[in-house]
């Protein structure tokens, strides 16, 4: 076993380079702010290329640096108050934001997606995480509960209560 | 998948994957100070280790001189086997039975499980009605940091810092819950908020988990500022940061034993000239609330 690991190699930085943005839209979806998301991807990338060892050798590096990322902002550093929710404003300023001449279901659209980030922001940090590991991540359940050390159960009542938090008003703004 | 379902899927999928490219280029040059400051650490324990086999073969040939011609075994710490590491892991805490004394002729009543999620307190106790809890108590089989927050608990780094041994004698919870309350503020998320983690540690081990928190031994480790911290007893700890996380308030925290249940509470006080006295005094009174629902629990169980 080497004790001495010297200056983050080339492979480490690649790897780094290649997957950020992939990281980059898991870590918007995370935390709804772009430089929430730069500082998640980058205190994930430290702790990556730190240990880039254990990642290389690990089954998939993809997989660990996505537990990395998610436990970081579940659990790791504290996010600054400012960049933990976005405001309504930040959100309707952001690309999602009605186009001049757009038609009123383009509109509809943009408004229910709109309202859908503010309440996103409303959820609590596990239960932001399990919602994007299940529905941008496409992971299912169980591997969902080994990311954050909980019980497959427990992943379902979170999931449940935030789409339950997120539902009935999404829904009405959409007018379903 | 329903048609919401859907409309979630759609709404994460479209989120831009731009970035600064000076991102990578930042964590690489960090990356590259904590590998130069672990390698200094390793080569400077490497350096001690020498010098201790020194030291040692100094001093085991007087102790051999002493003629009793026995092995002598030197223990370096009271950390206690790996197996004793290990206990099974359990939802409820089932509260001690108490001792049978020689007058105890009618057989005693079966403890009472006392559940963690129940001693979870609520907004009200932590003083933010109407915060932010939609997640309810959150369990953690394989445990949870005691001071949320300020802690991190990935094995791998955990590993990486404490060495083989090190890690091996950190004791894990057998089973956590947390609760963060978050109370936002108008629209910015300068509000209060307050992270409450309730483990069961391994019978007869919480002190000695309390004891590895003060120290930074223990299966979570301070990440990304090591705070202040301050045992004011055998069963209490306080912490507080030095600098806040950002401009908008402090934070203190607070970590206390009862039987074999370590609470932990961290507070972080909006911003005032206040802030820090109070997010410590908050986080004792919150600390010190949930400890006496535990102790209660604990004694109406143990008769």
């Amino acid at each position: 076993m080497a004790f001495f690991r010297g200056r983050v190699g080339d492979e480490a930085a690649d790897y780094a380079a290649a997957a950020l943005p992939r990281l980059m839209r898991t870590a918007r979806n995370l935390t709804r702010e772009d430089a929430a998301a730069e500082d998640l991807v980058q205190d994930t990338l430290v702790k990556v290329m730190t240990h880039w060892e254990k990642v290389a050798s690990s089954e998939g590096p993809d997989a660990y640096v996505r537990k990395v990322m998610v436990n970081t902002f579940v659990s790791g550093k504290r996010l600054k108050r400012s960049q933990e929710v976005v405001s309504h404003e930040v959100v309707t300023a952001d690309r999602y934001a009605a186009q001049p001449g757009s038609t009123v279901d383009e509109a509809s659209a943009v408004a229910e997606r709109d309202e859908t980030w503010r309440l996103l922001a409303t959820l609590t940090r596990p239960q932001r995480a399990v919602l994007v590991l299940r529905y941008y991540e496409d992971l299912p359940d169980a591997a969902i509960a080994e990311i954050l050390g909980l019980t497959v159960s427990n992943v379902r009542v979170i999931a449940h209560r935030a789409l339950t938090a997120l539902r009935t008003p999404v829904e009405s703004v959409a007018g379903r | 998948m329903d048609e919401f379902e859907r409309h979630l899927r759609g709404t994460f999928g479209a989120t831009s994957g731009d970035a600064e490219s000076t991102v990578v280029d930042r964590a690489r040059a960090a990356a590259d100070r904590q590998r130069r400051r672990r390698d200094w650490l390793v080569g400077a324990g490497a350096g001690l280790s020498a010098l201790a086999v020194v030291g040692a073969f100094v001093v085991v040939p007087q102790l051999g001189d002493r003629g009793s011609g026995a092995p002598v075994v030197v223990a370096s710490s009271d950390s206690p086997s790996p197996d004793e590491q290990s206990p099974t892991p359990s939802a409820d805490l089932v509260t001690p039975t108490p001792t049978p004394t020689g007058t105890d002729l009618v057989e005693p009543e079966p403890a009472e499980p006392l559940v963690l999620t129940t001693l979870v307190p609520t907004e009200a106790t932590v003083g933010l009605p109407g915060s932010i809890v939609q997640g309810g108590p959150l369990e953690a089989p394989a445990g949870a940091a005691t001071l949320m927050g300020l802690q991190i608990c990935d094995s791998i780094i955990v590993g990486e810092r404490l060495g083989e041994a090190g890690a091996l004698s950190a004791i894990h919870p057998q089973n956590s819950v947390f609760q963060t309350f978050d109370q936002p503020q108008s629209t910015s998320w300068a509000g209060d908020r307050v992270d409450v983690t309730i483990s069961l540690m391994p019978q007869g081990q919480a002190n000695r988990a309390l004891e590895q928190l003060a120290t930074n031994t223990g299966f979570c480790l301070w990440e990304p500022t090591t705070p202040d911290v301050t045992t004011s007893s055998t069963n209490q700890v306080t912490v507080e940061l030095p600098t806040p996380y950002d401009a908008d308030g402090r934070t203190a925290g607070m970590a206390t034993v009862v039987g074999d249940v370590m609470i932990g509470v961290v507070v972080n006080q909006p911003s005032s000239p206040t802030a820090a006295v109070e997010a410590m005094a908050r986080a004792q009174a919150i600390t010190a609330s949930i400890a006496a629902n535990v102790q209660a629990k604990l004694t109406r169980a143990g008769g």
